[in-house]
């Protein structure tokens, strides 16, 4: 995983926070350096330096230093929220100015001290409680960055509670002038190097359940499905409910079920089907392994199905041995600690901070229909003899768009967590991946793809540096979940086709080896194209043609009307 | 003795959160021959970080033992007389202090 560089900005004493994240032993790795302390707005304003090299930058500051109505108003003077807010508009301007020059940029949400009391009884009063228009500063902040897409707020809310009567300690900002307590400091770095796997793609995407006792109270094979626990008047019954709404919602934002569980499999999906409190049902998950074999095993062969990694995974299941067993034969799988008290699964649950998204795309919310569309071409694909036979039925559509504002954020997401298709596997900022767009002979095409059963969405991008009369292939990246479809070859087609219509004699494509990126070695050595060992390079003689697929339906926009 | 030997283990808590902040080549021993503060010896804590453990230690005292100390304050740092220069300076000063602490209360 790489190694991250930041640079804190604050208008207190942040070495705390700079040095939890530099001494830290938990991944990814962040060294962090420290703007002058006293110099906070000459430090935003001054910009990015030309060799800063910094992956992100993180603003904090306390809302009496950005808001002199504010600091004022803690002193309970009578003053108009609305020149508060319109101090908060000015300081996001200057967010902004400096976003644009950055990465990413963190802003931790601005906090009173549990002690201050404000105005008690009034203090969540219009126009004069000092909580309430807190809360409208933060509002005002969500709402003027809503737009910059490399800005992220982070709830310091949250670490407050979490914190409890340790979050502020007068003492601190007495003696150092800090105005935390130490433990928030280590919520935010949580937050932050979740952060960083966010934008890396390594959130979770897949949670795998055992059933009983963990979706259902009770053993089924012994009691059988009327006797579970599932709803009903009954306590432990509704925190089951529960866990299964909280495992629903996450379906919602685009993460996928799975079932791993020692069971008979008829009987399971029965009573998954046929009980009247289940709240998941059959269709809501994208795979299942029930059986009584290993479930390490299992949890592998599910996730190959999936075409997922197995670093993707999380695995809930009441049985520490499982967990024990899962952990140590697959380390890359998230088991989290599970609690013995099922009225906590639900809270457990919800509490995870491993399916944190830098941003939520279309595909991400369509994910589970798109895996049972898959579910049902699989069944297809097995009443059709041929390979061939069977993509032919599919009435495969694969539409071609040049990278523009609608689609850059998927654009990014795909290129940034894309492992096994992937020639080079280069990792870009959503800016950074347009400002190469952007530049002369640079050339950026999404892939959508589509069939009878269902939309995948935007799954490919190619990309071609042209220089003289060859064209490089610098970025070369497919979804696994549309794989081996012939989308490959079809995109290979397309940049032959663009290729002649610059005008070049040559296309060429340099594969980087990396850790998970082998079955797009593999694509290229079948691909036609002639390699050349020494150089890892494969390449196409733009005089011969090079064929789209007879089946696939394409639709490409022409160079001339783009440029 | 009993006494001495629970502020030893608090101390010893208070070493484990400040050496979160410290890099592993910093990091303090937990043994009462430690030197947490001394201008002349490399591996004590910087002014920061001798903050950080007071603020640490006087939590610990303040939860385990429900007597709230105000450390930086009650311990008075002289040119002969540095009372945060080892673990087991520490310990000792801290335990007279709640004596005297007690004996106060007991007025």
């Amino acid at each position: 995983m790489k190694n991250y560089q930041c640079l804190l900005i604050a208008d207190f004493n942040i070495e705390n926070l700079a040095s939890y994240l530099n001494h830290g032993n938990s991944a990814p790795a962040i060294k962090a350096a420290v703007a002058p302390y006293g110099q906070f707005m000459q430090s935003l304003m001054a910009g990015k330096g030309n060799d800063s090299g910094f992956d992100f930058i993180v603003v904090w500051t306390q809302p009496q230093s950005i808001s002199p109505s504010f600091a004022r108003a803690l002193n309970f003077e009578s003053i108009s929220h609305d020149q508060i807010l319109k101090e908060v508009d000015e300081f996001c301007s200057l967010l902004i100015q400096r976003g644009k020059q950055e990465n990413y940029t963190l802003i931790p949400s601005w906090v009173m001290p549990t002690y201050v009391r404000g105005y008690g009884l009034l203090d969540m009063h219009e126009g004069l409680g000092l909580a309430n228009i807190l809360n409208k500063m933060n509002i005002r902040l969500a709402e003027n960055l809503k737009g910059q897409k490399n800005i992220f707020i982070l709830n310091t809310q949250k670490w407050v509670e979490s914190s409890g009567k340790k979050a502020f300690n007068p003492k601190m900002w007495y003696m150092a002038k800090i105005p935390f307590g130490n433990e928030i400091f280590q919520y935010a770095v949580c937050d932050i190097q979740n952060f960083c796997q966010a934008i890396e793609g390594q959130y979770k995407r897949l949670v795998v359940v055992d059933l009983d006792d963990t979706l259902w109270g009770g053993i089924l094979g012994d009691e059988g499905v009327k006797n579970l626990k599932l709803g009903g008047h009954d306590p432990i019954g509704e925190a089951f409910v529960d866990f299964q709404k909280a495992l629903k919602a996450l379906t919602n934002k685009g993460i996928l079920l799975g079932i791993v569980s020692k069971n008979e499999e008829a009987l399971a999906l029965k009573a998954v089907n046929q009980h009247p409190e289940m709240i998941l049902k059959q269709k809501d998950f994208a795979g299942w392994r029930i059986n009584w074999k290993d479930k390490a095993q299992n949890i592998v062969d599910l996730v190959s199905e999936l075409n997922l990694g197995l670093q993707s995974v999380v695995f809930i299941d009441d049985q520490p041995i499982e967990r024990a067993r899962v952990k140590e034969a697959l380390p890359e799988v998230y088991v989290p600690e599970w609690s013995q008290d099922k009225m906590l699964y639900a809270s457990t649950l919800l509490g995870l901070a491993c399916f944190d998204m830098p941003f939520i795309s279309q595909e991400d919310l369509s994910r589970s229909a798109m895996y049972a569309s898959e579910r049902k071409r699989k069944n297809l694909k097995s009443s059709f003899g041929s390979y061939e036979n069977w993509l032919k039925t599919l009435e495969i559509k694969v539409q071609v768009e040049r990278m523009d504002s609608y689609n850059i954020q998927r654009m990014a997401q795909l290129l940034n967590k894309t492992n096994q298709m992937n020639l080079t596997t280069r990792r870009l900022s959503e800016e950074e991946f347009k400002k190469w767009a952007e530049e002369e002979n640079h050339w950026v095409w999404a892939i959508r793809v589509s069939d009878k059963l269902g939309d995948s969405g935007l799954t490919g991008i190619i990309s071609l540096d042209v220089d003289d009369k060859k064209g490089r292939i610098v970025d070369f990246v497919l979804s696994c979940r549309v794989m081996g479809r012939k989308i490959e070859e079809t995109m290979a087609h397309v940049l032959y086709y663009y290729a002649r219509e610059l005008n070049l004699n040559e296309l060429y494509a340099e594969f980087i080896p990396m850790e998970r990126n082998n079955p797009c070695f593999e694509f290229w050595q079948d691909s036609g194209f002639h390699y050349n060992q020494k150089k890892n390079q494969f390449s196409w003689n733009l005089e011969k043609e090079y064929g789209l697929p007879l089946f696939i339906k394409l639709e490409r926009p022409s160079l001339c009307y783009e440029s | 003795m009993e006494q001495r030997e629970n502020i030893i283990s608090l101390i010893f808590n208070a070493i484990d959160e400040v050496n979160q902040l410290l890099p592993s080549e910093r990091r303090l021993d937990k043994t009462p021959e430690t030197v947490l503060s001394n201008k002349s010896s490399q591996g004590a804590l910087d002014s920061l970080g001798m903050v950080n453990f007071i603020i640490a230690l006087e939590q610990l005292i303040d939860e385990k033992l429900g007597v709230s100390l105000s450390l930086a304050d009650d311990l008075i740092i002289s040119e002969e007389h540095n009372p945060f220069q080892t673990v087991g300076i520490l310990a000792d000063n801290i335990n007279t202090l709640l004596k005297e602490n007690k004996m106060a209360r007991n007025l």
